[in-house]
């Protein structure tokens, strides 16, 4: 391990204040043994600077797929007090709202015979890849609705049920979204990208659930053995990305003049409070709202298809539930005895609020938030549910995902996109995308294990493990 | 052309050596298109831009991101670009084709501009600068 972490626990470690100069807590991170092994030096010094920003509370924390990201690192998750703290796009990230939602069907993997023919399908409904435009047209007016409303703009035109707003993370929609902080530029972004997926990490695959290991929790959400379901991975798109540009170049300012002392050009933040924090805020939110809008308008799409080639019914392809996993959120978390405002960031972590707390869905409210994890391409992803341990030790997260150990070039370098198809198709495994090279970059040994991410989150008890779901095709933008 | 991909778990780091500013600025615009889109583009289409910064790490900064918005929302691949830097001011012409999956496919998606590593450091007789494109 490197010098100066200290071992807390099996699955602990801390970085002691000291450990950088003007660090206000510690740094406190999540890792097996094996893990550790695949620990950047880099990710560790991003997680110390975050320890030194104004207003935090208790740590700075990083869960087990920690690697090094802009400003905050990837897995990174630090709570500011609202009246004294600050707000800062390197602990959000460039895809405001990039998140996962999970679809359940009525299906079983015998039912896929024309399985081929449906990725084909969707892979013509859901535009994927670098310069893929939507066939909608929204209107200045529309993307606007689209910015304030959330996935609730996307059922309102026709794209959804009720019942997916309520199975939404914030059913859908920050309520703190204030699209006069989104300038013309990422709106001129947002309008031909509504209903895309993108690409890199982005994907769109059938799925089905291999193992239950909660049957209770399973139950109440709707999912069980042998059970074929659909998993969405994309974010705010373009939108977003450009809300983060035009905000940091505030943001730059800001910090001198709020006098804010950092390590870390990355870290451009300024006091939740100050004009420049607030529009950061409302610029934010919006692009979290266009997020879940398009994952809204992409879970149409499959509908659309599947109905069409499976014969069953709209409103069988029922949603589990969607989460963000690249966002800050104004909360309230009980913190020394006391409830108190807070301003939570999660960059790559994912919320995971136990029983009883009054933001799960009433249906789900016995058991705990759903929270989806998803793997790297062939590999599995994982539904788990939310948990008091969470509440109390970081702020209601936990993990997003597998974590990179390969840059994209060494992937490639290493790794053929066709000879990844060809033995995933050994696998029975489908894999549509653009070109070879989107395969190569984000071939599962560019990852870590997801299972082993999991298994800490479960053993530490951030969030318990309810079903594995293993992939049957796979559409990667 | 100079510029050489450098290895960056998460992202895409770049390393560009050039002569002088100007050089350094086009290759840097060539290694974010090289990074997005694949294959040859024809100089047929022209966008003008302006950006304005406190230092040149700035300029580039607002260059490249003002080519990645440029690029797009008009659906262009950009091979040829003509500056004029003076103090604070950069004014460039992009020139390229629109894209064509067939022809540009391929590339990755770049999502912003970041600042890690951001420094145009002038070594002997050449600019050199890492620029990491978020990915």
């Amino acid at each position: 391990m490197i010098e100066g972490v200290v071992r807390k626990g099996e699955y602990e470690w801390e970085l002691p204040v000291g450990f950088i100069p003007g660090m206000h807590v510690p740094g406190r991170f999540f890792l097996s043994d094996e893990l550790t092994k695949t620990l950047e030096e880099g990710a560790l010094q991003q997680l110390a600077h975050v320890a030194t920003m104004p207003g935090i509370i208790h740590n700075s924390l990083a869960m087990p797929d920690i690697h090094w990201g802009y400003g905050f690192p990837i897995g990174g998750v630090a709570a500011f007090e609202y009246e004294t703290g600050v707000i800062s796009p390197g602990g959000v990230g460039f895809d405001i709202n990039c998140g996962v939602r999970l679809l359940t069907t009525p299906l079983n993997p015998s039912d896929l015979a024309q399985k081929k023919e449906i990725l084909d399908n969707l892979f013509d409904a859901v535009p994927v890849g670098v310069g893929a435009r939507s066939s909608l047209r929204l209107s200045e007016k529309q993307l606007e609705k689209m910015m304030t409303d959330g996935a609730r703009f996307a059922v309102a035109e026709g794209y959804g049920n009720s019942d997916d707003i309520t199975h939404c993370e914030e059913q859908g929609r920050m309520k703190e979204a204030d699209p006069a902080h989104v300038s013309r530029k990422a709106r001129s972004r947002g309008v031909p990208q509504s209903g895309t997926l993108g690409a890199g990490n982005h994907f769109l695959e059938i799925q089905v659930v291999e193992e239950i290991y909660d049957e209770e929790a399973a139950r109440t959400f709707g999912v069980e053995q042998g059970q074929v379901c659909m998993m969405v991975h994309c974010g705010s798109r373009g939108l977003g990305h450009q809300v983060c540009t035009d905000h940091l170049q505030v943001l730059e300012h800001a910090v001198s003049k709020y006098h804010i002392q950092l390590p870390d050009k990355q870290l451009a933040c300024a006091p939740l409070t100050s004009p420049e924090g607030k529009a950061y805020f409302g610029g934010m939110a919006a692009a979290a709202n266009y997020a879940w809008a398009n994952r809204q308008i992409i879970t149409h799409q499959i509908r659309s298809v599947l109905t069409r080639m499976c014969g069953i019914g709209y409103d069988d392809i029922r949603l589990v539930y969607d989460v963000a996993h690249n966002v800050a959120k104004i909360e309230e978390h009980e913190i020394d005895g006391k409830t108190r405002k807070v301003c939570v960031h999660r960059k790559g972590a994912t919320r995971a609020f136990g029983p009883g707390c009054p933001d799960v869905p009433a249906d789900y409210t016995h058991v705990g938030q759903p929270v989806i994890i998803p793997g790297s391409m062939g590999s599995s992803s994982y539904l788990l549910k939310g948990t008091d341990v969470a509440m109390n030790r970081t702020f209601g997260s936990t993990c997003h995902g597998a974590g990179r150990v390969l840059s994209r070039s060494q992937a490639k370098k290493k790794i053929q996109g066709k000879n990844i198809r060809e033995t995933l198709g050994m696998a029975g495994i489908m894999v549509k995308a653009p070109h070879d090279g989107a395969i190569a970059e984000e071939a599962p040994d560019a990852y870590k294990s997801s299972s082993e991410v999991v298994s800490v989150v479960h053993n530490l008890g951030l969030s318990r493990l309810v079903a594995r779901l293993e992939p049957l095709g796979v559409i990667k933008g | 052309m100079s510029f050489e991909e450098r290895d960056h778990t998460a992202d895409i780091l770049m390393h560009i050596r050039a002569a002088d500013t100007i050089g350094l600025f086009t290759d840097a615009g060539h290694a974010l298109m090289k990074t997005m889109y694949r294959g040859p583009a024809r100089p047929i289409e022209e966008v003008s831009v302006t950006i304005t910064g406190q230092s040149l790490e700035h300029l580039l900064h607002g260059f490249l991101s003002e080519l990645l918005f440029e690029s797009e929302v008009q659906n262009i691949v950009f091979c040829e670009f003509e500056f004029q830097i003076r103090d604070g001011e950069v004014r460039a012409i992009l020139r390229g084709e629109p894209f064509d999956p067939a022809i540009h496919g391929g590339g990755t998606e770049v999502k912003g501009i970041s600042w890690y590593g951001l420094s145009i450091r002038q070594e002997q007789n050449e600019y050199a600068c890492d620029v990491l494109f978020d990915v």
